[in-house]
């Protein structure tokens, strides 16, 4: 067996190792990569920017463990942002395992601004409803009456509760709520469009995993959402912005989730083209050594 | 005959026909009774889910009861009970025993299982993305070009985001769109044809 034959033939054990080396590296060292903004994530960012202090942000979370690693950070960033900005935020969730995602983001996020001397009130300055089943029916009734639609939030607390709960109370349906922002890896983002945006021109931005940027893209184009978080690389952009902002108004820094991440993925995207490069060079060497033999 | 075919094609035809119809009815009288259909609809998917757990805990006891693969089944079992109990005693709170099971137990456990993923991927890619002919080449070097330009490597190389953006935006756009009005209008038939009760598949064919 030629060398070429035995190289096209590499056990599985070392691809594997090979790319657990490139992954585990950057985290365990901490490489922290200093993204440039892409521009569809500058257009949430720059919606949230200049939200007026005490607007209603509402953010869904449609995803599971298994997405989280691109989706979580983005999604405490988004939240970090917001708050710095005053903008009030509202969580809920569309499914069953983003429910406790969706808790630890708002969990995370408001002891981060307490740590950083500035405590959030639960109530006023956040909610967390937790999760609702009905998917697209919970989208269209929160049109119609949020109230109904979340009578309590995810402790049990009623929303209609103006001195416990004067962020909900204030809430009555989409025109109380000034930007939707919809974290999934599923086909969430394309509902809330059909409802919340064509029934009650609701904005709309998603937050979703890079494998589904494709599908979400041309929606930017015909203005049925106002930005696009896609993917990993997002999710740092975004948190390297927000960080720097946090630093200079809180003197805080956040710890780094998806700017440690993004150097482990473009280390094993190098790491995949290159073996894809020495996987062909393999099969032509081989071809060639072939027709030779011919 | 009635209550198993008759009855139920004739609802399916009163609420599509009514659904679609007040989609596009601004009135507010419409919009009210709409409200009131979308909090109906949330009522049945609480009872979808009680049926689906239900139809999980039945399964799991009849391969108890055969001694099929007995440990997976009894872990589910005590894994679907226990997480029960502890969210019903000690609540689901942020501090909560359940909430860090599930932080420190479902999401590794969920997260390990995809993560494999990305190294039968890249052993897939090895083996199997060979340039053997013009459109494999192509759809080699667009993938290579769309992965580079999409990473960091992209922020310091503009050349390379703008390809990237180029073909994100104009040629991939371009199917992806004719394939959503595709799906639309598929979507579209598809609901017709079961309101009219010509598709029947949704009663067990």
């Amino acid at each position: 067996m030629s060398f070429w034959e035995k190289l096209s033939k590499l056990p599985r054990f070392w691809i594997y190792l090979g790319l657990l080396i490139v992954m585990i590296l950057p985290i365990v060292l901490k490489i922290k990569a200093h993204p440039k903004m892409g521009l569809e994530t500058r257009l949430v960012y720059d919606y949230i920017d200049h939200m007026k202090p005490g607007s209603v942000l509402l953010m869904n979370f449609t995803y599971g463990p298994s997405s989280m690693p691109e989706l979580h950070p983005m999604a405490k960033a988004v939240m970090r942002h917001a708050l710095l900005r005053g903008v009030k935020v509202v969580g809920m969730s569309l499914n069953i395992e983003g429910t406790g995602l969706g808790l630890d983001v708002f969990n995370s996020v408001a002891n981060e601004f307490k740590e950083a001397g500035h405590p959030l009130q639960y109530g006023k300055d956040y909610v967390y409803l937790g999760y609702k089943t009905g998917y697209a029916m919970v989208i269209r009734g929160i049109g119609g009456d949020f109230h109904e639609t979340f009578p309590v939030d995810y402790f049990g607390h009623s929303t209609s509760d103006e001195e416990t709960m004067p962020l909900t109370a204030r809430i009555h349906n989409y025109d109380d709520i000034d930007l939707v922002i919809d974290f999934s890896a599923s086909g969430s983002g394309a509902t809330w469009i059909t409802y919340a945006y064509q029934q009650f021109n609701q904005k709309i931005a998603i937050g979703i995993t890079a494998v589904m940027g494709a599908d979400y893209q041309q929606y930017i184009r015909t203005g049925q959402l106002v930005g696009l978080l896609n993917g990993m690389k997002a999710a740092a952009d975004y948190e390297a912005a927000v960080a720097k902002l946090m630093e200079k108004e809180l003197h805080y820094t956040p710890p780094p989730y998806a700017t440690v991440g993004i150097t482990a993925v473009t280390w094993a995207q190098l790491y995949l083209i290159l073996m894809v490069i020495v996987g062909n060079l393999a099969f032509f060497m081989i071809r060639k050594q072939q027709r030779r033999r011919r | 005959m009635f209550f198993s075919r008759t009855l139920p094609m004739i609802l399916v035809f009163v609420m599509g026909v009514i659904g679609a119809s007040l989609y596009f009815i601004p009135h507010p009288s419409a919009q009210s009774l709409e409200n009131t259909l979308s909090q109906w609809s949330i009522a049945i998917g609480s009872f979808a889910i009680f049926l689906a757990i239900t139809s999980l805990i039945r399964r799991y006891i009849n391969n108890l009861k055969r001694g099929k693969e007995v440990v997976y089944n009894l872990v589910a079992l005590i894994s679907l009970f226990g997480m029960a109990l502890l969210g019903l005693i000690g609540g689901t709170g942020p501090n909560s025993v359940f909430q860090k099971i599930f932080i420190n137990v479902q999401v590794p456990l969920d997260a390990t299982m995809f993560s494999l993923l990305g190294f039968y991927v890249t052993s897939a890619a090895y083996r199997a993305f060979r340039a053997r002919n013009v459109e494999a080449t192509l759809l080699l070097i667009t993938a290579i070009l769309v992965i580079l330009g999409i990473s960091t490597i992209g922020d310091s190389q503009t050349w390379l985001r703008n390809l990237q953006e180029w073909i994100m935006n104009v040629p991939n756009l371009a199917q992806k769109r004719g394939i959503t009005i595709g799906v639309g209008l598929g979507m579209i038939a598809t609901s017709v044809k079961i309101i009219l009760g010509i598709e029947r598949n949704w009663m067990g064919g």
